[in-house]
This record gives structure tokens, C-alpha cells and sequence, in this order.
């Protein structure tokens, strides 16, 4: 009891959260879904206003707002979507506002190739099969999802116990030097200290602060440091466009 | 400043996000995109971190986890294609006897969902114009 008096602004919101998408997920026949998008809502803005911290940057916070919000509830959308088209578009819009919190952490390259990559080829290609394996429209599998309750209390759950760890509760805030993974923004000092002291291996080549987060750092790391994976991912790459070639459907000889 | 938990929390929404709609969809290209969606929560966290500790590490996995991604994706839908070939359906259900055999199967008989579409209200466009003639004989019928 205790302990729930304590921890209970990231129990109630977890609770409304599986409350709200276990009512969402498609199960029998279409019905009323107003109350539990209200929930839903109310969720995600609990969730919004007590566990983030404002970063004190006006246009900073007002955008990942935006972005975090656009992707949380696109995300319930597409999973609880009775149509796949849908669901494939609401993916899109997932994808677009990860890649505008890309931007925010300094990640233009990777923010412009995931709207590529996924945006523009994936989702594209996802819903051409589905143009060619569902022209029947609405199937008897789209409206029922399997034991919707329990896969999504054990999906809260795993949530809870996440946001558990990484928010700290008032007590633990309060003393200040915590190093480690709990320190949770960068203090000047540590980032100025010289690299190799905090534990993590620094590469050898030129990706330091001042080419952080340019194209330029980027095609460093890629090219200097993990040329090898970048040789191997090139690899996997036509391994896989063959495999696809050999996996997909055989038609007849002579017809394309 | 950036606050590196506010990043951590919504990787960590859309990861289970995904995972709860890779456990219950049963249509395979929603349990597709729902994996795909947990790469995104993983990704976020790796930018995430590459931006806090200032280097390009998460960054480049990032770029690997994109090349992965898509790999996945061409040989899923493949394997998606192949199946329906096989089964003329997408559900995922159908495929539970490639499971041990003596699991009981997951797949539970459901009512049938009357398949029909609700009426849907196109819009109509006030018609405008003469209405143009057909020349019913010039249509050919292959």
C-alpha cells in the first residue's frame, strides 16, 4: 500500500494506458471506442506531464512534445487498427515523428534516411502486398485479435517495470552525483573530460565533439571505424535481395 | 540541454507498443510493421544515447539497424507472398501446426465477424456540364 501511495502517478497511468488499448484491440464485432480513447488519451497525457522533464528550451520542449505525442499515439493507433492499410499509414506517421526526434538529437542523416528507407520504401511495399493478398476487403482475422487482454497486460507490465527504472522517484532525485547510467543530463564537466575515462570505447578516428552530429562524423565513423560492418552490412544486403529473389512465389517460365 | 529519460521513455513506449501488437495482430503484415516499430523504439534510444555521451556510436548502429531493417523487411515480404500463395490468407493462425505437436493450438474459435463493409457515404459532385454520351457499341469486350 505503501509503495503504491508513493509510485502511484506511474501505476495509474500504466493501468489506464492497458485499460485503453486492450479496449481498442479489435474483438468481435465493431463497438463504441469513445470512452477508451478518452482513457487513452488521458494516459498518454499523464504520462507526458509528470515523467518527462522539461529540458528549460521553449522550442525544444514544445517540439519533442509534439514529436513524442504524435509517435505514442500513432503507435496505439496501428496496433489497434481494425484495417492494415490503416495500419501501414499509421506506421508512416510513427516513423515521421521518430525521425523529427531524430532531428532534435542532432541526427539530421539518420532523421532524412529513415523517411526514406521506411517511409518510402517499406510502408510503400508493405501495401502493395497488401493490395495483392487483400482484395476481399474486411477479413474475419483483422477483427480478432488474439487474447488481446493478457498480451497487453504483459506488455504494461514490462512498461511499468522500464519506466520504474529509468524515472527516478523524489528521494532518489534528490542527491545529486549520480554517475553512471543513471545521471541523466550530461554535466559539463563529463562531457568535456577526456572520453576514454567514462568507460566507453572511443574510436580512433576523428568523431569527437566537434564533428558531432554532421554528415561529416557520420561518414568518419561509418568509413573509418566500422568499415568492416559497413562491408559486412553490404553483404547482407545482396544476401538478402537474392534471398528474396529465391523465397518469393516461382511462376511459370517465360512469364514475368 | 537535452534530458536523455524523456527520449528513453518513449523508445521504451513504442518498443511495447509494438511488442503487444506483434502478440495479439493476427495479420501478418501488421505483426511485420509492429517489429518494425519496436527497431524504431530501439533506434530512438540509440540516438539518444549517442546524443548524451556526444558520440557517433549510436549513431552509426543506428544506420546498421536501418540496413538491417531493410533486409528483413524485402525477405518478410517474400516469405508473406509465399504463404499467402499457400493459404490464400494472411492470417497467422493457420500456421500454428508448425508448432510442437502436442501444444495445443493457440487459435480459438472465434464468431465469425460479419465480413461485409459498412455503408460508406461517397461524396457526390453536383454534375456540371452535359452529361457525355456512351456509344454502347464501341465498348470491347476482351
Amino acid at each position: 500500500m505503501q509503495w503504491l501511495k508513493e509510485h502511484w502517478l506511474l501505476v495509474l497511468p500504466m493501468v489506464l494506458g492497458a485499460f485503453a488499448v486492450a479496449r481498442l484491440m479489435p474483438k468481435g464485432e465493431p463497438r463504441s471506442s469513445l470512452v477508451a480513447r478518452l482513457v487513452g488519451l488521458c494516459a498518454v497525457g499523464i504520462v507526458g506531464g509528470t515523467l518527462l522533464q522539461p529540458a528549460g528550451s521553449v522550442l525544444n520542449d514544445a517540439l519533442f512534445f509534439l514529436f513524442s505525442g504524435v509517435a505514442v499515439l500513432g503507435a496505439i493507433l496501428m496496433i489497434t487498427h481494425r484495417n492494415p492499410a490503416y495500419s501501414a499509414l499509421w506506421f508512416a506517421v510513427v516513423t515521421l515523428a521518430v525521425s523529427g526526434l531524430f532531428l532534435l538529437q542532432s541526427a539530421p542523416f539518420l532523421a532524412s534516411a529513415t523517411v526514406i528507407v521506411y517511409a518510402g520504401a517499406i510502408i510503400v511495399t508493405f501495401l502493395f502486398v497488401l493490395m495483392l493478398a487483400q482484395q476481399a476487403g474486411i477479413t474475419n482475422y483483422d477483427q480478432n485479435s488474439r487474447q488481446p487482454g493478457v498480451a497487453t497486460f504483459t506488455g504494461f507490465v514490462l512498461l511499468g517495470a522500464l519506466l520504474f527504472v529509468l524515472v527516478p522517484s523524489k528521494e532518489q532525485a534528490a542527491p545529486a552525483p549520480i554517475t553512471g547510467f543513471v545521471s541523466l543530463v550530461p554535466k559539463a564537466s563529463q562531457v568535456a573530460q577526456p572520453p576514454h575515462q567514462s568507460g566507453i570505447p572511443q574510436s580512433t578516428s576523428a568523431t569527437t565533439a566537434e564533428n558531432f552530429g554532421t554528415m561529416r562524423g557520420l561518414g568518419r565513423s561509418l568509413f573509418g571505424d566500422y568499415l568492416f560492418a559497413v562491408e559486412l552490412a553490404g553483404t547482407l544486403l545482396l544476401v538478402a535481395s537474392i534471398g528474396a529473389i529465391v523465397i518469393a512465389p516461382k511462376r511459370s517460365s517465360g512469364k514475368l | 540541454m537535452i534530458v536523455l529519460t524523456n527520449y528513453l521513455i518513449v523508445g521504451c513506449i513504442l518498443f511495447v507498443l509494438g511488442a503487444i501488437g506483434f502478440l495479439t495482430r493476427r495479420n501478418l503484415i501488421t505483426l511485420m510493421l509492429s517489429a518494425e516499430m519496436m527497431l524504431h523504439g530501439v533506434s530512438l534510444n540509440f540516438v539518444a544515447f549517442s546524443n548524451f555521451h556526444q558520440n557517433m556510436q549510436g549513431q552509426t548502429f543506428t544506420a546498421f539497424i536501418l540496413t538491417v531493417a531493410a533486409c528483413e523487411a524485402g525477405i518478410a515480404l517474400a516469405l508473406i507472398l509465399t504463404l499467402y500463395k499457400r493459404t490464400k490468407s494472411l492470417d497467422v493462425s493457420l500456421w500454428s501446426q508448425l508448432s510442437e505437436a502436442d501444444i495445443d493450438s493457440p487459435h480459438e474459435e472465434e464468431p465469425a465477424v460479419p465480413t461485409t463493409p459498412p455503408a460508406q457515404k461517397f461524396p457526390q459532385l453536383t454534375p456540371a456540364g452535359r452529361a457525355p454520351q456512351f456509344q454502347k457499341e464501341t465498348v470491347h469486350r476482351v
